[in-house]
């Protein structure tokens, strides 16, 4: 099976838990609020842009709003293939260290 | 709500953002921007929300760069990689055109050189803008004579009368023999000028204090180059010198060398106030014109209202005494920058530019670099057919058309690269001869200078534009579609286009080779034309101090004793130098009535030496004692003036006061001058003891040993002085060194011009009998012959160069009959059959060329051409 990197494996994460309202703007505030470091755009931007391109995240466009001077947003969804993997991932963690939180306090 | 509105990021950010992001195509990333921005505008700040948006902009510069970088790297590599495949693969066309543009660039550079030169003189000077310099202008009998030159008491009235001269410096150039110890050097350029030279002129003071270095009597400040003459290395400052045996010099300066584009030249600066103790009291007078003169004037002055002040100070000065002699006086004044190129009066300092032919050449510069680019336009748009599957393919993978016009730009500018390679190492090549037609001294390291640099780059950039941009625009339009279907362009499309290009190629050069002959013609009538007086075999040995002076018959007598001198004269000037022009008045005429006239002081001899003819009257003699009181003989010019040859002979005239010399013969009109203007009046004074120059009549047998015979005398009465000859034809065609000067540039540039036209022709031809090479065949198989083959082929192109001819032949008939030969009283006659001529063999050498061409086309089995498809 496919590894995501732990960045890609976050990335697709918060676009879940964002669940309808991922785009750029709401994915770095979730990333900052949950990692605790200063996201930038680009950082966000690029590997969903590489996600996309393999196939786990798929993109449309909103409707546009004043805020962004007029501009539509680009709002991302997991693909059946990313929640699949994704879904492998956790297993996979819950398996190898589910007791890790435990065992630590 | 209203207010939120109103949150927008900087415009300039937003845009450089925009074109950022347009490279991924992403607009909601802009958006995403854009929220943010109003985020933290909200949260925190304006200011921090502006910050951190310009944060991000410069933070993805770099990237970005380097990304637009590496790919743009990547297709300029593609497209050397394609030019130079090109360029091998098509070797004949390439070699044309970057030859071509090879000879441009070089005539351009080689041209730009000599035009910013000459436009270049006198603008060292840091106040060139307020120097200007006094000419002096009389009205004497009617006769009006503009100088360059003026009465040396001019320059201090005018500075005390009018208040926005500030300064002044009078320049007197004389010629001498310095002494230093033992050492003797015979010398030029030995200038008195005013304290205030230095301060006037940006002649920089390498030692010495500006202030004080020309203010006393007796000091000298000298050249670099001729303190190391003089002095070698040792220090000269406090050394003395004596000039002309006149007294002690005392060193008080060096000065830089006088720059070559400076209208006036000097070696040495003696202070003026040595000329004043030397000639107890002030130097020159007013009705004599002595020397140039310089002024300094206000920032703000009008040089109207101070040439009216300096009229008002000549009249309260010499007013009365002008009035009585009839004499109308004139003074202007003249910037600096205008003298070099604009100002052509009598007693120049040296024979100046002409604005004229710096205009002239300039478009010659242009229009030779106009028709190499019109060659690499031609063959790069007859070439397009093979080019236009590459074009068709590149639109396909999605080539915008911005893209290909960029990559056939880059290939003109490979070739135009390449071409000046070349056109450097052609510079190098010809450099020392081009500084030798033009009289100046031009080194590579001239071009070395930044502003060359900078302007050859800026050459470099506009020749690759204008002769790439048509071939981009026009082969980066083809239809993808219809070039890879095979359906035909034939290259035929634009063929108007190159066809009226050629025709303007040749237009110029048969236009520039047409005025060549017409000037060279001009030059050799000129050369050749009766100028009244024997020139050959005359040498001129120019007297330099007392010692020949003081001997004169002994050294006239030991020159005739060699058998192979046949005549000696001592006299004050020759045809071509003249050096005098005074009033001479009658005796029969009142004080009032002056007539100018150019006037030779001479001993017994001349007219025998110089063969003049006497048309009545006789020549002077010793055996006539009266004539050792002061005779004259004139020429029918004067004759004429003075009321006839035959009424002359009984009058009697003089300079000024005393008119008591008789007229004792009157010679025929000789060109004194040069033929370009008509012959003015002389007179001849016998004056056996006024003489700089010794005419010399050789005979034309064993001139090197006569000249070697003259050396040894000359050497046993003057030991100092170095022995100057030189010989009257030579000198006296010197005058023309300015059209012969621009006869040579001229067909340089004109065989040059003509050369880049054949060349396109020869390129052309080759490139449109290779397309048809198969219509060629076909019709040698359906029985067309070779000749009528040649024949089509030929006329095609011929009709164009007969077209350029009929352009080109009138123009240069009218350009050269009414704009160049007026300015010549002896004038050649545009002969129409020499033009014709000369248009027949320009279609003639067309011919051939095509020729050359086709023959191979027409001569090649059509099996060869027709068998593939």
């Amino acid at each position: 099976m496919k590894v995501l990197s732990s960045v890609d494996e976050i990335l697709l994460l918060a676009v879940f838990n964002l669940s309808g309202n991922a785009y750029g703007v709401t994915i770095r505030q979730k990333l900052t609020e949950v990692t605790g470091k200063n996201w930038t755009l680009g950082a966000v931007y690029e590997p969903l842009y590489r996600l996309e391109k393999k196939g786990y995240l798929k993109s449309s466009m909103s409707s546009p709003t004043t805020d962004r001077g007029g501009r539509s947003k680009r709002m991302f969804e997991l693909t059946k293939k990313g929640t699949a993997l994704l879904q492998e991932q956790q297993k996979l963690r819950v398996e190898l260290g589910g007791n890790l939180l435990k065992a630590l306090t | 709500m209203k207010k939120e509105k109103q949150i927008k990021p900087p415009k300039a950010a937003e845009y450089i953002l925009e074109r950022i992001l347009s490279e991924y195509n992403d607009f909601a990333l802009l958006g995403d921007f854009n929220e943010e921005y109003s985020n933290i505008f909200r949260n925190q700040s304006t200011f921090k929300a502006k910050i951190w948006y310009w944060k991000q902009v410069f933070t993805s510069l770099p990237k970005l760069l380097i990304h637009l970088i590496y790919w743009g790297a990547i297709m300029i590599s593609n497209y050397f990689k394609i030019a130079l495949r090109n360029f091998a693969r098509h070797k004949v066309y390439s070699f044309i055109n970057v030859v071509g543009l090879a000879i441009g660039i070089a005539s351009f550079i080689l041209i730009s050189m000599w035009v910013v030169d000459e436009t270049s003189y006198d603008n060292f000077h840091e106040k060139k803008d307020n120097i200007y310099r006094v000419t002096y202008a009389e009205n004497i009998g009617g006769e009006y004579s503009h100088y360059a030159v003026a009465p040396f008491p001019c320059a201090p009235a005018f500075k005390e009368d009018i208040p926005e001269i500030v300064d002044f410096t009078r320049f007197n150039n004389r010629t001498g023999l310095i002494t230093v110890g033992e050492k003797k050097f015979d010398v030029k350029g030995i200038t008195y000028v005013d304290s205030t030279f230095l301060k006037i002129f940006s002649f920089p003071l390498i030692k010495g204090d500006i202030n004080t270095a020309l203010t006393q009597p007796n000091t000298i400040v000298l050249t670099e180059k001729s303190a190391k003459m003089i002095f070698g290395n040792e220090d000269p400052i406090g050394k003395s010198l004596e000039i002309n045996g006149d007294g002690q010099l005392t060193v008080t300066g060096i000065v830089a060398d006088c720059p070559e584009n400076s209208h006036i030249d000097f070696n040495y600066l003696v202070s003026w106030s040595t000329l004043e103790k030397r000639e107890e009291g002030e130097v020159g007078t007013w009705l004599t014109i002595n020397g140039w003169v310089y002024v300094l004037l206000d920032q703000s002055a009008d040089i109207s209202v101070v040439e009216d002040k300096m009229a008002a100070v000549v009249k309260k000065n010499i007013g009365q005494r002008a009035d009585e002699l009839g004499y109308k006086l004139y003074y202007f004044l003249q910037n600096i920058g205008d003298i070099h190129l604009n100002s052509h009066l009598i007693a120049e300092f040296g024979p100046g530019g002409d604005s004229d032919y710096v205009k002239i050449f300039s478009l010659v510069a242009v229009f030779v670099l106009l028709l190499a680019c019109i060659n690499f336009m031609n063959l790069s748009t007859a070439k397009s057919v093979t080019r236009s599957k590459e074009v068709g393919l590149r639109k396909v993978l999605g080539a915008h058309r911005g893209k290909l016009i960029y990559q056939f730009i880059t290939e003109s500018f490979v070739m135009t690269l390449f071409g000046f390679f070349i056109a450097m190492f052609i510079i190098t090549l010809v450099l020392p001869f081009f500084s030798d037609i033009t009289g100046k001294s031009y080194t590579i390291i001239y071009l070395l200078n930044p502003i060359y640099l900078l302007s050859i780059i800026a050459t470099l950039l506009i020749t690759g534009i204008i002769a790439g941009s048509y071939p981009a625009f026009y082969i980066s339009s083809f239809q993808p579609a219809q070039v890879l279907k095979n359906q035909s362009l034939k290259g035929r499309k634009g063929g108007l286009l190159r066809n009226i290009l050629v025709t303007f190629q040749f237009v110029v050069s048969i236009l520039l080779a047409a005025c060549t002959v017409i000037i060279l013609q001009q030059i050799n009538l000129m050369k050749d034309t009766k100028l009244g007086f024997n020139k050959e075999q005359v040498l001129i040995l120019r007297n330099k101090s007392n010692n020949i002076y003081n001997q004169s018959a002994a050294f006239k007598n030991s020159l005739l004793q060699n058998h192979n001198i046949l005549n000696c004269a001592y006299t004050s000037g020759v045809p071509g130098d003249i050096g005098y022009v005074l009033s001479i008045f009658q005796e029969s005429k009142t004080e009032r009535d002056a007539i100018n006239s150019a006037v030779i002081f001479c001993d017994f001899g001349l007219l025998e030496t110089l063969n003049l003819e006497l048309v009545a009257g006789r020549d002077f003699s010793q055996s006539f004692v009266s004539d050792s009181n002061g005779v004259f003989i004139v020429n029918e010019t004067m004759a004429n003036k003075l009321g006839g040859v035959e009424k002359c002979l009984t009058d009697k005239i003089g300079f000024r006061v005393e008119r008591t010399n008789p007229i004792v013969g009157v010679v025929k009109d000789f060109y004194y001058e040069s033929v370009k203007n008509p012959v003015g009046a002389l007179a001849i004074k016998l004056l056996p003891e006024s003489f700089n120059l010794t005419a010399i009549k050789i005979s034309p047998k064993n001139i090197d040993e006569t000249i070697a015979f003259i050396n040894d005398t000359y050497r046993q009465f003057e030991p100092d002085r170095a022995f100057t000859y030189s010989f009257l034809d030579k000198d006296f065609e010197k005058q023309y060194i300015a059209e012969e000067r621009a006869g040579r540039i001229v067909t340089i540039f004109s065989i040059l011009s003509g050369i880049i036209a054949i060349l396109g022709l020869f390129g052309l031809s080759s490139y449109t009998t290779s397309q048809r090479i198969k219509e060629i065949g076909i019709r040698k198989v359906l029985g067309g012959s070779s000749i009528q083959i040649n024949y089509m082929i030929i006329k095609s192109f011929v009709k164009l160069v007969i077209l350029a001819n009929l352009i080109a032949l009138p123009l240069a008939y009218h350009i050269m009959n009414y704009y160049w030969l007026p300015d010549f009283t002896i004038r050649m006659n545009i002969s129409w059959a020499f033009l014709v001529l000369l248009g027949l063999a320009t279609v003639l050498l067309a011919i051939l060329t095509v020729l050359f061409q086709s023959t191979k086309a027409t001569s090649a089995n059509p099996v060869d051409s027709l068998r593939s498809e």
